[in-house]
């Protein structure tokens, strides 16, 4: 995970630079490493084991994140079908965000600009997002884009 | 998760009141990293120059219009994205995702206005209002941890975690 490549020369001066580049996006890994180690041991699917989601107890809906435990601990476990099945949208987007994470990062170490991108895929996001929010709460589509029951 | 604040330049207030209209300094190509925060932007004590349109970053010659008044459409400057961003992070956390896109939010909105008071961007409406929206969603959650967190979920842990012992009681 740690794409730390050595330059062959300009050792010194330019490492504790990198190292102070790169030490936001690894405590992030950290904490996602963290977070996917107590998904993995404490399963999800059990339940109340990690209470309610707020949206569901209080407006009775599932927001765009309900699921996403469990379909991260299933992503973490290989099981692909239950992660689609608990939550399409977050086991399309998780593998994304890992790469984007790794893209970032390695542009950060070598101290070369962001990533400049259009602004039309921030408006895509924010359209699917909650395009996502209203489809899976649509009776007739919970079955595929809903939230599976918990056993 | 730890507060992505990074120490890449100066806080906000400091970019200069002026520098939105001040000539642009990015017209030379930026070539600092990611961590070095364009220097000059500009200098504290220096009057804007008169309310002139700021040319371009490229600042191609001005096409010929037949008709045209006024100076050429400057081009679309490159780091508009960073507000838009900023906006749509803020406005995913208002509604429901709380501090997970509030914080970056605030941190790609202060990056936004960081490039306007370069002149790489000319959006700094939409980059506030990233922010704004990122704080409001951040306090939601934190408002939401607290009270529904604790006084909720904590108990629920603690049952959870005594669930597999349950059976064990009388």
């Amino acid at each position: 995970m740690t794409d730390v490549r050595q330059p062959a020369a300009g050792a010194g001066h330019a490492t504790a630079s990198r190292v102070r580049r790169g030490a936001l996006p690894l405590a992030l890994a950290a904490a996602a490493a963290g977070a996917a180690t107590l998904l993995v041991v404490r399963s999800p699917y059990t339940p109340l084991s990690y209470g309610f989601c707020p949206s569901v107890l209080f407006l009775g809906v599932s927001c765009p994140g309900c699921g996403g435990l469990r379909a991260t601990h299933s992503l973490l476990t290989g099981d692909l079908a239950a992660a689609w099945q608990a939550n399409p949208l977050w086991t399309v987007a998780a593998p994304l965000l890992v790469v984007a994470w790794g893209v970032w990062t390695v542009r950060r170490l070598r101290g070369r600009p962001p990533v400049s991108a259009p602004t039309w895929p921030a408006w895509l996001v924010l359209v699917v997002v909650v395009g996502f929010a209203v489809l899976r709460n649509v009776p007739a589509l919970v079955p595929y884009l809903g939230p599976a029951p918990l056993p | 998760m730890s507060s992505p604040s990074e120490p890449l330049g100066p806080p906000y207030g400091q970019e200069g009141a002026y520098a939105a209209h001040a000539v642009p300094p990015a017209a030379t190509p930026r070539t600092t990293g990611s961590d070095q925060p364009p220097v000059g932007a500009s200098p504290p004590g220096a009057l804007p120059p008169p309310a002139t349109y700021p040319p371009g970053p490229a600042g191609p010659p001005a096409p010929a219009y037949g008709y045209a008044e006024g100076p050429p459409r400057p081009p679309s400057p490159p780091r508009n994205d960073l507000a838009v961003w900023s906006l749509v992070l803020g406005l995913l956390g208002v509604l429901g995702c709380v501090f997970f896109t509030g914080i970056p939010a605030v941190v790609v909105g202060g990056r936004a206005r960081r490039a306007v008071a370069a002149g790489q961007a000319d959006n700094e409406s939409l980059a506030t209002a990233g922010i704004v929206l990122g704080w409001v969603a951040t306090a939601l959650g934190a408002v939401l941890l607290v009270t529904f967190g604790v006084l909720l979920l904590l108990p629920l842990l603690f049952l959870g975690l005594a669930i597999p012992f349950m059976g064990a009681l009388p």
